[in-house]
């Protein structure tokens, strides 16, 4: 597949403030990244280099194989953190609004905007003032205003943010459903949860520089250290006793471990059935949450 | 070009639905008609009187019996015409007007030294009908019935003139600098509005920051040039209705009948003002006036417009806009510190150089156009004016790139002069 995005050692400062530093990276067409990152990384000044709201210091950044220029802008859908729409506005108006900054035709515009608001459940809001919305509604609207021109590069930071649970699920099926009509899609987030569950690619940013890069089930992979994650009644065999990492009472019999051991998966399982009742076994692969706390902890350190 | 022409037509839909747009385009004809004639109004209304000397030969006659809330008479007893008249000149107090009766010319003449209003005038002539007409046809004109001419003779009528000429030059210069700077600001509000509700994120996405900046300043040009044309409309309505129910009213009568129905037609009176006031006019350059002043308004409002954009662009909050605003409106607020000399001596290598300067020559030259100033001159200060325009959107779109991209920091003036180094 080729590749809509690269950046090539990109580096922006505000006065002395290093804000990204020597960043690199590739993106393949209609694929999902998903970019990580303590408060302060820089994940959002990423974002902003690649839409050229700033513009990098040093290094380059390639859309679709070009140098990135003004017209790119249009091919990329932006929803930023700090949301920001026209208060005095009625919603259908500045959607048309955006939709034709990005090269539609009003008639289009016009035309996509119902399409969203039908499909976001809020048609019945089109002709209301945004400000007279609740929160989650104008989240919503911001949302629209990113995708409502079909972009092939969709840029979302923190798009979770402000929902409420059942919203929240609406916009990650939406997400999907524009990667699986062909977009390429960025997003920002804290949320591990849909990290693992929705992207292809993953990147992580501290104090301004990428720690970790690639595919969600390769990183985990990096990072598993053969533990195993042991649901148990009874008494452990002594051999095994010595490689409890982490253990945690599951109800007045049943002990949750996890257990690193050298013993091979057959002959452990053997000596476990031996001395008590196995009521789950399971290779352990570390969790995106765990990998994320992990890695800021040791650059803490 | 169509990105411009986008933002352009959002920008001026948005500022005409607004209610204070509204307002403050049906309430500025009135208010500006307020401001033009409650001072004359007021001035209207002050118990000072006019002087008149009144020649006659009869000390009785011409004595104060017939003073009344307009006029004071001061009767003059000396014979000789031409000692009476080099006394009156003489006079600095208590002198208005010499009313005599020319025995050479066989009329009255009226002299006005202070420039009687026209209904002053016909007041004064009705009054002198009355009054002294019998005692002159009694003394000098015994075999005729009727009563002698009378002429008047403004002495104060130049000074007049150059009024009208200063008020009209005065009239234009403020409308420009009023609609430069109220307008200008909007630019930079409107810019600095998009930056603190963080819409400018959403906009630089998908927008050059330089198309952004010229629908902006051409769409509040479209919003500025929409609510002149309603109240230049307006006016000239007005004007139309007058002249409809004044302006051919006099020619009905002749020069007997006409001061019969003065004295007992107020429309009569009203007919005379407008008619005066029309005629005033004429004497001015009012094709001219017209095009420079629209070009004039319109490059000023560009130039100062891209101005404050930049400095929009330069800044996070309002507040912060006041340490680049004045530095910018500074030399528009200086010509009308220098307003008073330039009307007063429109031709002076001052006036001249200000009527030049792009940053001055809004409202300089329309204070000197009034007087007549040469088209090869105007060409010359409009050349001018517009290249540097040109200059400034290409500086101010830079700057402007500059400022709003950096993002949650205000510009320095440090920041504003290493532009051209980094960009």
């Amino acid at each position: 597949m080729s590749e809509i995005l690269r950046v090539e050692h990109v580096t922006k400062t505000f006065g002395a403030y290093r804000a990204i530093d020597d960043v690199s990276l590739s993106l393949k067409k209609n694929s999902i990244l998903g970019l990580l990152g303590p408060n302060g990384a820089g994940k959002t000044t990423l974002l902003r280099l690649i839409t050229q709201i700033v513009l990098p210091d040093s290094g380059k950044i390639f859309f679709n194989g070009e140098p990135l220029k003004e017209t790119h802008r249009t091919k990329m859908g932006y929803l930023p953190e700090e949301r920001g729409l026209y208060r005095k506005m009625r919603v259908q108006e500045q959607l048309i609004y955006f939709a034709q900054l990005r090269g539609l035709s009003a008639k289009e515009a016009k035309q996509q905007s119902a399409d969203w608001l039908k499909r976001l459940e809020i048609d019945h809001l089109s002709n209301q003032v945004l400000e007279t919305l609740s929160k989650g509604q104008q989240q919503k609207i911001q949302f629209i205003s990113a995708v409502v021109h079909q972009p092939e590069l969709l840029i979302l930071d923190e798009p979770f943010s402000g929902f409420d649970p059942a919203n929240a699920e609406i916009i990650k099926k939406e997400i999907l459903s524009l990667h699986q009509s062909g977009a390429t899609i960025i997003y920002s987030t804290h949320r591990m949860d849909t990290v693992e569950d929705v992207c292809t690619e993953l990147m992580m940013i501290n104090k301004s520089k990428v720690v970790l890069q690639g595919e969600p089930h390769l990183i985990r992979k990096q990072f598993d250290q053969g533990y195993v994650r042991l649901i148990y009644s009874g008494r452990l065999p002594e051999q095994v006793s010595t490689g409890i990492v982490e253990q945690k009472m599951l109800t007045d019999n049943k002990i949750v471990y996890l257990l690193s051991s050298s013993i091979a998966t057959k002959e452990l399982l053997t000596l476990l059935i031996a001395q008590g009742t196995v009521h789950s076994f399971e290779e352990h692969l570390p969790s995106m949450q765990e990998i994320f706390l992990n890695i800021v902890n040791e650059h803490m350190l | 070009m169509n990105q411009i022409w986008i933002v352009l037509k959002q920008e001026y839909l948005n500022r005409i639905r607004k209610r204070s747009f509204i307002l403050m385009t049906l309430l500025g004809p009135i208010l500006s008609l307020c401001v033009l004639f409650i001072p004359i109004y007021l001035s209207l209304d002050t118990n000072e009187r006019i002087h008149v000397w009144l020649q006659s030969s009869d000390p009785k006659q011409a004595g104060g019996n017939y003073t009344d809330q307009a006029f004071i008479f001061h009767p003059i007893e000396k014979a000789n015409a031409k000692e009476v008249q080099v006394e009156f000149m003489q006079q600095t107090r208590n002198a208005d007007v010499l009313v005599y009766y020319s025995i050479a010319q066989k009329r009255i003449l009226l002299l006005d030294k202070k420039g009687l209003s026209t209904a002053e005038q016909w007041k004064l002539k009705n009054k002198i009908q009355d009054i002294y007409t019998k005692d002159i046809v009694a003394t000098y004109l015994p075999e005729r019935a009727v009563a002698p001419s009378m002429q008047y003779l403004s002495l104060a009528e130049e000074k007049q003139y150059a009024d009208l000429l200063q008020l009209t030059g005065l009239f234009c210069a403020v409308i420009i600098y009023f609609f430069i700077f109220y307008y200008g600001v909007q630019v930079m509000k409107g810019i600095v509005d998009e930056k603190v509700n963080r819409v400018v994120e959403v906009i630089l996405c998908s927008v050059k920051p330089f198309n952004w900046m010229m629908g902006k300043i051409l769409g509040i040009a479209a919003v500025c040039l929409t609510q002149f044309g309603f109240w230049t409309m307006v006016y000239i309505w007005i004007g139309s209705k007058f002249n409809h129910r004044y302006g051919n009213a006099l020619t009905q009568f002749n020069e007997e009948n006409i001061q019969e129905t003065l004295r007992v037609s107020k429309d009569a009176w009203q007919a005379m003002e407008w008619n005066v006031f029309a005629k005033s006019f004429e004497t001015l350059p009012l094709m001219q006036i017209g095009i420079c002043f629209f070009i004039f308004f319109l490059l000023g409002y560009l130039l100062y417009a891209s101005l404050f954009a930049a400095v929009g662009a330069m800044t996070d909050n309002e507040t912060d806009t006041q340490q680049f605003t004045f530095p910018i409106t500074a030399p528009l607020f200086a010509t009308f510190l220098f307003s008073g000399f330039i009307i007063s001596d429109p031709d002076s290598q001052m006036s001249i150089l200000l009527s030049y300067f792009p940053l001055t020559s809004p409202v300089a030259m329309m204070l000197r156009i009034p007087f007549g100033v040469s088209n090869w001159e105007v060409i010359g200060s409009i050349t001018v004016l517009a290249s540097t325009f040109v200059l400034t959107v290409y500086m101010a779109s830079r700057v402007f790139k500059r400022g709003v991209l950096q993002y949650g920091k205000a510009m320095s003036w440090k920041d504003l002069f290493s532009v051209e180094k980094n960009d």
